[in-house]
């Protein structure tokens, strides 16, 4: 038996290991303590890994925000607009904020602009509302949250409130609107 | 010659601690260890970032583990500075290179540090 590095005892073993993924569990031949909860993943884990979220029929996890009921009125309409289910509607600006907004070489003032402009406009009372997330968008979740410092909840309510704000605005964050309309184009065709 | 022969010579070839640990990340020759509860998928992509350290990036290596072996029984940690997300953030680093078995680099810590 190999020494673990976490708790120092001579406890790790290979054999079949289960890890949590969202609400899932999946279980992989690896090293893993059975002192504490550690495990020992390797490049080739993290492939197996991908590979058994990305075939996933079903979501990985679902996240419970609270939204101003003005913004999930707003979104419905959007949603509407472009022929999406709303659920739809929320990952495709989750997954336009963390994909494409991140990669913004001013992101940080774009950030702090657009989320305090938002936090104005759609003021009200708040509800709390479901959203279901597949894997790939899960991972995305929670770098965002780590590197933000922020809970995974969080980051959805901050990228609806960003993308529908961006759809509201005039021509502050016309760039922005234009590039987040194609997206949602194409988001529509391909859902 | 055996891969795992070729990577050994490469391996001690390598003349500081940070230039094995980035042969290690880039022939995939390393394991992180992990929460069985939160596994945080994603830190592989913190990875990439060090391949990207000069050579002289500064580094500590520290007293022998218990977990490891003669000759590379050390343990490497540092901080770096990377773009993900959106933002800058400072990484840490900690790992040391197991010999048991197959020789691979060992990440022990991987993670962003708070902001303050």
């Amino acid at each position: 038996m190999e020494i673990c590095v976490q708790c120092e005892k001579e406890t790790v073993v290979f054999g079949p290991a289960t890890i949590k993924v969202g609400d899932k569990e999946f279980t992989l031949e690896t090293e893993y303590c059975q002192g504490c909860d550690s495990v020992g993943l390797t490049p080739d884990n993290f492939r197996q890994i991908d590979e058994w979220g990305n075939a996933l029929p079903t979501n990985v996890a679902e996240f419970q925000p609270y939204l101003p009921t003005k913004i999930i009125a707003a979104s419905e309409r959007y949603a509407k607009q472009f022929g999406l289910k709303w659920a739809e509607f929320v990952k495709a600006c989750t997954t336009f904020y963390l994909v494409e907004m991140t990669k913004e070489k001013e992101f940080k003032i774009l950030r702090s602009e657009v989320l305090a402009e938002g936090t104005d406009i759609f003021n009200s009372a708040k509800q709390k509302v479901y959203v279901p997330v597949r894997y790939r968008l899960f991972k995305q979740l929670q770098l965002f949250a780590e590197v933000w410092e922020l809970h995974e909840t969080n980051v959805i309510e901050e990228a609806l409130l960003f993308c529908v704000t961006v759809l509201e605005s005039g021509m502050s964050h016309e760039a922005e609107k234009a590039e987040f309309q194609e997206f949602l184009e194409k988001f529509s065709m391909a859902s | 010659m055996s891969s795992q022969d070729d990577f050994r010579t490469r391996f001690y070839a390598a003349v500081t601690p940070l230039e094995k640990v980035k042969l290690c990340i880039r022939e995939g020759r390393y394991k992180i260890v992990s929460r069985r509860d939160k596994p945080n998928l994603f830190r592989i992509e913190y990875l990439n970032s060090i391949l990207e350290l000069p050579s002289d990036h500064p580094h500590n290596v520290k007293s022998p583990r218990l977990s490891g072996e003669a000759g590379s029984n050390f343990v490497i940690d540092f901080e770096y500075n990377a773009e993900i997300a959106g933002t800058e953030v400072t990484i840490y680093f900690k790992g040391y290179f197991g010999t048991e078995g197959i020789l691979k680099l060992v990440i022990q810590s991987l993670r962003k540090k708070k902001d303050n």
